[in-house]
């Protein structure tokens, strides 16, 4: 099964994404900051990111082989702080929020493919969370 | 000290309104704000209209025959009725009133926007239904503004959530689980993902729909009457309307609104009570009209 980490500080942002993540039949896991999002990256075999700017901001400071390896959809906002490095390899696709649902399938697709109307796996089943 | 860069609030407050307005249109699959059919905002006209004439309005009814069916059951209900039933419109008109009629007729419209899957949908719109009506009871108990002028305000309080439910259905709902299991306050919670709550959107589209700036400061401020400035007495009586349809049994989840409202009206435990139970008996019939 694949596996997506969610990193944002905010509940509804995490929650939102999850929703969405259902459709794509995946484990889907959380992390609130960039040291939760590395130990997410270091303990599990993750095969797409989803992740707030500044957080990704600070877990590239950090610099761990196990985060740069992962692909990261990069969540901004309008605020030019969170506009994204052109050279940054780890970013596959930006999401800006609030955003919907279309474009969450166009930049999550390219990565898992189409998502499935039915879920095989039941939800409490899919969901764990890092921290 | 003085700024030396003041920033004009009017030109801050036009550019917040202009963000909302993308943000929507931007979550919209139309690409559009949501709007109400056209026979509503005839009658919206017509209500605040000092020229509006029992003609006009019998002329608007009878574009549509289900609206026509409706104003003449409910002239004909136990609280409108007279010794002779209304047999036409016009009679409907009459026993309802001018403004009594425009309210039924946007209520009937709203009903359509809000007839989507869903038991959010559903409860978005008892929930407009019962605040409409214990708004328009509480104009008529505290006369702090004009009696019989609440319904409209009290229909569109909550449109901002409606608009978020039609333009963004998955993250609507996502926020009314997170509210219902204790994750935060509503307000909060869409300003986390907007940018902005729905009692912001919601002023912007009830302007939009054409109710007149001070309805719009209130709905603006129903969470937080105390805070609205012109619209003041009227958002303490959205948000006291709003703890009503709450206490009976029209809320739309779990986490009760505040009672800033009710402890602001200081009415009574008597009145209060009085007040809920007419505001159920008058749901129950306008529900049963708006099936």
């Amino acid at each position: 099964m694949r596996t997506v980490l969610t990193a944002d500080r905010s509940t509804v942002v995490r929650a939102v994404v999850e929703r969405h993540l259902e459709r794509y039949g995946c484990r889907a896991l959380e992390a609130t900051n960039a040291e939760e999002a590395l130990a997410g990256a270091r303990d599990h075999q993750l095969d797409l990111m989803v992740v707030d700017a500044p957080v990704h901001a600070a877990a590239g400071r950090l610099s761990d082989p196990a985060y740069d390896a992962v692909p990261v959809i990069l969540l901004t906002t309008d605020h030019p702080a969170s506009e994204p490095d052109p050279d940054d390899p780890r970013i596959v696709a930006t999401l800006r929020k609030p955003f919907d649902e279309s474009s969450f399938d166009r930049a999550v697709g390219a990565i898992l493919g189409e998502p499935s109307r039915n879920p095989a796996v039941p939800r409490a089943a899919q969901q764990g969370v890092v921290r | 000290m003085t700024d030396p860069y003041p920033v004009d609030a009017s030109v801050t407050e036009r550019l917040r309104r202009q963000r909302i307005r993308q943000t929507l249109t931007h979550l919209s699959r139309t690409g559009e704000l949501p709007s109400l059919p056209g026979a509503a905002n005839a009658a919206l006209s017509l209500a605040s209209s000092p020229d509006a004439s029992i003609e006009r309005v019998c002329e608007l009814v009878e574009t549509d025959v289900g609206l026509a069916a409706r104003v003449l059951r409910l002239a004909n209900s136990a609280a409108y009725a007279r010794r002779a039933p209304a047999r036409t419109v016009r009679d409907a008109v009459v026993a309802l009133g001018l403004r009594k009629t425009c309210d039924v007729l946007v209520a009937a419209c709203f009903r359509r926007l809000v007839a989507i899957p869903g038991d959010l949908a559903e409860s978005l719109w008892s929930h407009a239904l019962a605040v409409a009506i214990a708004t328009d009871e509480l104009t008529r108990v505290t006369k702090a503004i004009t009696p019989g002028s609440g319904f409209l305000p009290g229909l569109f309080h909550d449109v901002g959530r409606i608009a978020f439910l039609l333009a963004d259905p998955t993250s609507a709902d996502v926020i009314q689980r997170l509210v219902d299991s204790g994750a935060g306050a509503r307000a909060d919670l869409e300003r986390e993902w907007y940018g902005f709550d729905h009692a912001e959107a919601g002023a912007i589209l009830a302007a939009d729909w054409g109710l007149d700036a001070t309805q719009a400061e209130a709905i603006r401020w129903h969470h937080d009457p105390l805070n609205a400035e012109g619209g003041r007495p009227l958002a303490v009586i959205l948000s006291a309307a709003d703890s009503i349809a709450y206490a009976i049994g029209y809320g739309t989840g779990v986490a009760r609104p505040t009672m800033d409202g009710l402890d602001a009206l200081g009415l009574s435990t008597e009145v209060e009570a009085d007040c809920a139970t007419r505001v159920q008996h008058a749901f129950a019939e306008h529900s049963e009209l708006f099936a």
